[in-house]
């Protein structure tokens, strides 16, 4: 974690884990990065976590448009459902959007296959995936310059 | 037969969205694979913009939008054959009964004798449809029938009412004659539908736009035709019974004869033409109905057809459209009787989308007549008639056709949510049952036996006979176009 700079990142037991990343950097090295803090957070172990990014990925792209990504990490193990809000500011180039948009946004949903459609995070994070269906809200996710921007929008 | 290919091709491709391969078209068509490739190769060139596109390993698309941008130009886009065939058939209607010299002919279209001996059997073939023939009487060429399908046969042949719905595009197929015309038979049009409070729908409104029109061609060309009225005294009570009508007829005619500048009078016998127009016509306003004993047999004729359509099509038709279909009936009865015809711009079409509806009408119209002792009864007319029975079966309740979809993504709360919430707004007449995480999936086809469709925006691994539709988790336009095919297709097989 130490080698990867990035602006602020809060241990706390927040839904919300934001990160803002002002260097350049790869898919690849992004999917590593937020697998380190997860695993950090939860206290678990690193290559599952990354493997299970990496999976969600090969099956189909999670790129969903104005530069926006949903990555999923979806573990065997309980774990208390969160959100990494993740703002690129040097987009990545390599990672393309249906629209053809380079992604700078990151929605990252930890979330375990154990877990309960009734559990309150849970119905938190659909509540805020449905809001994605609106285009209008969509651009102004794709606006925001901070992770901590799009949270108050969330 | 060159035409008629095309059209097929153009008729499957309507009707098979999507890609469809060359060898999938050429064995619906009979035709061998090269001659589909070849002939959309034509196709495509005889429009601005590609009307069918092709990917590599998937097939031929018709792109709907080009498509019904140029359709009136390839209805009425002919062979130098079929053009110079037209343009003497043309000359010869509008002459009728005259004879027209066929040294003229040969002297203005630069052809030979021969050429015209061989056109002369096309347009002998072309005719029939109207009960007509061509005679050959010295050097001189003749179409002989009765005046109605002399009418008949022009509004088809040289207005092309048959491939529009507006009159507006009609303005294109008489580019040679004259704009002066096209507006005062428009102006005429206009104080008939004014006097009869606003009510002559299409395809009234173009049928007796064509006929002014025409009668001001043939009035002007060949004044001294002598025209006789086919069942005068059935035509003349029924104007005494309808004098409101009647009058409408009359001051047009007096309009015509003085814009053709004529002694007045001279068209009078063109009163009864013009009535016998706008009496077939269907006006459904109560101010201006029809007086006419027809309107029993009307009603015999329109329950008659209701039954045997629900019994071919097993349906059981609302006993509302009888109100509905009964006014179209009296109104095709008199059409019958008095030998109009009624060209039905929109007949390809509804042979294509609503096929077992026309069918079971066409041989409902095939036994209505007979019973009925009706003359028979045209595809034109079925085609009406086959759309008040289309327009109940899409009207009856929604929720029997509502398809039922269960969308999928991988944890069932992600991009799920996205695509429920816009497919909710974007198609209302789906029905979402639920959401689902795509490892779940064997279980929810195992407790959702009713599922019509998946919408899924993980590709689905499991051996399923639900149909499953890959999306976008932004749903794109794409994404939309490719869902709606499926419900219609689903729709189709329900």
């Amino acid at each position: 974690m130490s080698d990867k700079q990035f602006s602020e990142f809060k241990n706390n037991n927040d839904f919300f884990v934001k990160m803002n990343i002002h260097q350049k950097i790869g898919k690849k090295d992004l999917f590593s990065l937020i697998s380190q803090i997860v695993a950090f957070k939860k206290g678990m172990s690193q290559v599952e976590i990354l493997k299970s990014m990496q999976t969600r990925e090969k099956l189909k792209n999670t790129a969903f448009g104005h530069g926006i990504a949903f990555p999923h990490i979806i573990l065997e193990q309980e774990v208390i459902p969160s959100l990494i809000i993740c703002k690129l500011t040097p987009k990545i180039d390599e990672w393309k959007c249906p629209d053809n948009t380079a992604v700078n946004t990151c929605l990252v949903l930890v979330i375990s296959r154990k877990s309960k459609s009734n559990d309150q995070r849970i119905k938190r994070m659909t509540k805020i995936f449905r809001k994605f269906a609106n285009k209008k809200f969509v651009i102004r996710i794709s606006q925001c310059q901070t992770a901590q921007e799009i949270e108050k929008y969330l | 037969m060159v035409k008629d290919l095309n059209q097929s091709i153009i008729n499957y491709l309507k009707v098979n969205h999507g890609f469809n391969s060359s060898a999938k078209i050429s064995q619906e068509l009979h035709v061998s694979r090269k001659t589909i490739i070849r002939r959309i190769d034509q196709l495509n060139k005889n429009f601005p913009e590609k009307i069918i596109v092709s990917k590599r390993s998937q097939g031929f698309e018709l792109v709907y939008q080009n498509y019904l941008k140029y359709e009136h130009k390839n209805s009425t886009t002919l062979s130098q054959i079929n053009e110079r065939q037209e343009n003497i058939l043309t000359r010869l209607l509008i002459a009728s009964p005259k004879a027209v010299s066929i040294t003229d002919i040969i002297n203005s279209l630069y052809v030979s004798e021969a050429v015209i001996q061989s056109d002369e059997k096309m347009i002998t073939a072309k005719i029939k449809k109207w009960n007509l023939s061509l005679v050959r009487k010295q050097r001189f060429l003749s179409i002989k029938g009765t005046e109605k399908n002399i009418r008949n046969a022009i509004i088809e042949v040289v207005l092309h009412v048959n491939n529009t719905t507006e009159i507006s595009s009609l303005r294109n197929s008489i580019g040679k004659y004259d704009d002066k015309d096209f507006d005062f038979a428009l102006e005429q049009l206009k104080f008939a539908v004014k006097s009869l409070n606003n009510n002559l729908p299409y395809p009234y409104n173009i049928n007796f736009f064509t006929h002014i029109y025409i009668l001001l061609n043939r009035a002007r060309t060949y004044k001294s035709v002598n025209y006789s009225v086919e069942s005068k005294s059935s035509i003349k009570r029924k104007s005494r019974e309808n004098p409101e009508i009647f009058k409408i007829c009359q001051k047009i005619i007096q309009n015509i004869e003085s814009y053709l500048n004529v002694q007045p009078l001279s068209l009078e016998v063109e009163t009864y033409y013009l009535f016998e127009y706008l009496i077939s016509s269907r006006l459904s306003d109560k101010k201006c109905e029809i007086t006419s004993d027809d309107h029993k047999l009307a009603e015999q004729v329109s329950e008659k057809y209701i039954t045997l359509v629900s019994q071919f099509l097993k349906t059981n038709f609302s006993k509302y459209i009888l109100n509905d279909i009964k006014n179209h009936i009296f109104s095709m009865i008199i059409r019958l009787k008095m030998q109009v015809s009624l060209p039905n711009a929109l007949l390809n079409d509804i042979k294509l989308e609503y096929k077992p509806v026309f069918v079971a009408t066409k041989l409902a119209s095939e036994q209505v007549s007979h019973k009925f002792n009706l003359p028979t009864i045209s595809d034109n007319e079925t085609g009406f008639i086959c759309l008040y029975f289309v327009k109940y079966l899409e009207a009856q309740p929604e929720r029997n056709k509502r398809v039922r979809v269960y969308i999928i993504c991988t944890t069932g709360i992600g991009t799920s949510e996205i695509i429920s919430a816009k497919i909710r707004k974007l198609m209302p007449q789906l029905k979402v049952i639920g959401l689902g995480s795509s490892f779940e999936i064997e279980d929810i086809l195992k407790k959702y036996k009713n599922i019509d469709l998946i919408i899924s925006t993980v590709p689905i691994t499991i051996k399923t006979n639900v149909p499953v539709e890959l999306v976008s988790a932004f749903l794109t336009k794409e994404d939309e176009k490719n869902v709606r095919q499926a419900v219609l297709r689903i729709q189709k097989q329900q």
